[in-house]
């Protein structure tokens, strides 16, 4: 077992990584979740959040399972989608607890969140610049309108 | 009544008993602390919760946008931090939201501050339904006032919607790519408009406070004290006027003498030890969930029935403000993320009554921004995940950024049915009895919440948006709790006078969004803490008569 690895198996994490590319998969040059280290953020989040860890683990048992008698790792990749859709129509709450915590483990990784142009990556302390001030002429249309609350 | 605890005379007992008893430290119980310590009243606040400092807050860590599923929830049942209290809502479609902490669900809440109309206060009058209220808008106009000012609004006078009021102390929010289209649009429909009133900085104003740096996520509170929130407006006044704030303090029920008035309370500290604390006043400010509970659960001999309920109308008339949420795509990058979540525009078309739309009362719709990667992808507002799989990055892009929703916002109308009783088995961490939720949505509501939603989809095509996808009836959306010990002239048909006292005992009063008779369709807080401004204003000129 990977000493830095909190709640998976060395065997899990492989086996995540693979399915978390198909749920993410790789654009352009970028890696998918599974090559962006996001199995890595999932054994953390599943560390921490033992509420999620039963659909989770269900849902990738049921992946391996599905790929047939060598596993999911053996699969074909171009054929790895199909596996997880027959999971997904079989068993929609893990497969969506998975992807829910595929997602988490994905976009909450600061390299991941540069690429997609959050500068910066956290909204505080930065925050983000201010705007224009509100300019009172462009309500002229709306002030010019007959009242509309009504009195008592 | 079987005792699991001593009886509160053989409890510790806090030193000295205090003037007046402020139970729950959110909107309502900051101000009125503030009002009181201010008129030289002795005040003595419990609080379940604690304070939130900075650092509690996640928007400085990476996985920031995570902790709205777990420890910064809305929902207690879905938070379950220790000072929460769990909510049996297998009979309700919405489910209650709710902060616990000094500041209360101000701390999570968007800053979205209207008033409501005149004729919100005159709905049996102009409508033929519900009930009027005791008071009208006129009662409550100088402390709207009062209010604007302590806590800082933005906003701009000139609304043709809205009445006539003072000037608002800070300037609108400001304008950014996402209020432009919706202001094209708007003005293409000829609909009504205006900034919204916001409960933020967004000039210098006050001690301790920074101004708005548009990070986005209010929902998740504001560690930059931005956010009008009572934990930085009315508290650190009220402290420094002398007023005794308890945190960690969970009030297990409100303790009467033998003449059937308020005597104090049992609660439990941060320890656990039950402790009394004895009171010539009390004041409930817990929410229209939480005040409900608890003077349920203060049922006695002389009040078997629950405290202050001889109407048998606690816990009744519960009203939330049903919404749908609407979004938009299009095709620019708007950076729909940057700004305050939910304070932009507003729009007041079709607030008031107009029966050719099939339903009585109106809808209100907020006009505002929209979230960050993981929540797009997770669905945002109208819970539509963006696909697994090889389209994911395509719709990601599509939406990110390039997303506007509006909230679509209805008026409720107060029913008998729908209430707040006691769980038969359910308990907090203390033992306490749990609320129970009983409610389903009126033909009236639903009409009303297809009417809307259909306006914000014209919207928004109006807008220029390429997609827009709809949630209508959001469950988790329960922000509202409102009418669960209403105020009236009439003791058989209400629980609190038009001061919020409540006709069986004198010297209880409620100030929190329970005393609502209707709802508005709009959110309430400013109306709340108008409400607590004025109960305590009338509270501290004839202290020395409750008291006696």
């Amino acid at each position: 077992m990977n000493a830095e690895l909190r709640f998976l198996t060395g065997e899990q994490l492989r086996l995540a990584t693979a399915v978390l590319d198909v749920i993410i998969p790789p654009d352009g040059e970028r890696p998918g979740a599974g090559g962006a280290g996001g199995a890595e953020r999932l054994d953390a989040i599943l560390a921490e959040r033992p509420d999620v860890r039963r659909p989770v683990l269900d849902a990738l048992r049921a992946i391996d399972i599905a790929a047939g008698p060598c596993g999911f790792l053996a699969h074909d990749p171009a054929a790895r989608p199909d596996v997880l859709r027959t999971v997904e129509a079989a068993q929609p709450e893990a497969f969506t607890a998975l992807v829910t915590q595929t997602y988490n483990a994905h976009y909450t990784c600061p390299k991941v969140r540069r690429a997609l142009g959050f500068t910066p990556e956290n909204p505080q302390p930065e925050g983000y610049t201010q705007a224009r001030p509100f300019d009172p002429a462009l309500l002229e249309g709306v002030r010019t309108r007959n009242r509309t609350w009504r009195r008592v | 009544m079987s005792r699991l605890v001593p009886e509160s005379s053989e409890m510790p007992q806090d030193p000295d008993a205090t003037d007046v008893l402020i139970i729950g430290a959110g909107a309502s119980g900051a101000a009125v602390a503030w009002s009181l310590a201010r008129a030289g009243i002795g005040v003595t606040c419990l609080e379940q919760g604690g304070w939130l400092d900075r650092t509690d807050y996640p928007h400085e860590l990476p996985d920031w946008e995570m902790h709205r599923q777990t420890d910064f929830s809305n929902d207690p049942n879905v938070r379950g931090r220790p000072e929460d209290y769990p909510l049996n809502n297998a009979d309700t479609p919405i489910a209650p939201l709710m902060f616990n902490a000094v500041g209360g669900s101000t701390i999570h809440w968007a800053g979205h501050f209207p008033r409501f109309r005149p004729s919100d206060f005159r709905v049996r009058t102009l409508d033929g339904v519900a009930d009027d209220w005791p008071i009208v808008y006129e009662d409550l106009e100088p402390f709207y006032e009062e209010n604007d000012l302590n806590v800082g609004v933005a906003g701009l006078n000139g609304d043709p919607a809205n009445p006539p009021r003072g000037p608002r102390p800070l300037p609108p929010v400001a304008l950014d790519p996402a209020a432009y289209v919706f202001i094209d649009g708007l003005e293409k429909l000829g609909w009504h408009w205006w900034p919204a009133d916001g409960a933020l900085l967004t000039a210098p104003y006050g001690d301790g406070r920074h101004v708005c740096n548009r990070c986005g996520p209010c929902d998740l509170g504001c560690p930059n004290g931005a956010m009008s929130s009572a934990h930085v407006t009315y508290w650190p006044k009220a402290l420094d006027l002398g007023a005794r704030l308890v945190t960690h303090a969970r009030v297990r029920e409100i303790t009467v003498d033998a003449r059937g008035r308020a005597s104090g309370a049992v609660y439990y500290d941060r320890d656990g030890v039950a402790r009394h604390q004895a009171a010539r006043a009390v004041v409930m400010a817990c929410n229209g969930v939480g005040t409900p509970r608890l003077l349920l659960n203060s049922a006695s001999a002389l009040f078997p029935e629950g405290l202050a309920n001889s109407s048998g109308y606690v816990g009744r008339n519960l009203m939330f403000h049903p919404i749908g949420f609407v979004s938009g795509e299009f095709e620019e990058d708007l950076v729909g993320y940057q700004g305050p979540l939910g304070v932009l525009l507003q729009c007041q078309e079709f607030y008031e009554t107009d029966l050719s739309r099939g339903f009585v009362r109106g809808c209100q719709m907020q006009l505002h921004h929209d979230f960050g990667p993981l929540t797009t992808a997770l669905g945002g507002f109208t819970a539509h995940r963006v696909p697994w799989g090889a389209d994911h990055h395509r719709v990601l892009r599509k939406r990110l950024g390039r997303t506007l929703s509006i909230t679509a916002m209805t008026e409720d109308l107060p029913e008998l049915h729908n209430r707040v009783t006691l769980d038969d088995t359910l308990t907090d961490s203390h033992g306490i009895p749990a609320p129970k939720i009983s409610y389903t949505l009126s033909d009236n509501t639903r009409r009303a919440i297809d009417f809307v939603v259909a306006r914000a989809r014209e919207l928004l095509e109006t807008c220029g948006a390429h997609e827009v996808r709809e949630l209508p009836c959001v469950p988790e959306s329960g922000w509202h709790l409102m009418g669960t010990a209403r105020m009236g002239n009439d003791p058989e048909t209400s629980v609190v006078d038009r001061w919020g006292r409540a006709h069986d005992v004198p010297n209880l009063f409620v100030v929190d969004a329970s005393l609502f008779v209707t709802g508005a369709p709009v959110n309430p807080t400013s109306t709340i803490q108008a409400l607590a401004l004025r109960t305590a204003s009338w509270i501290g000129a004839h202290h020395r008569e409750i008291a006696a």
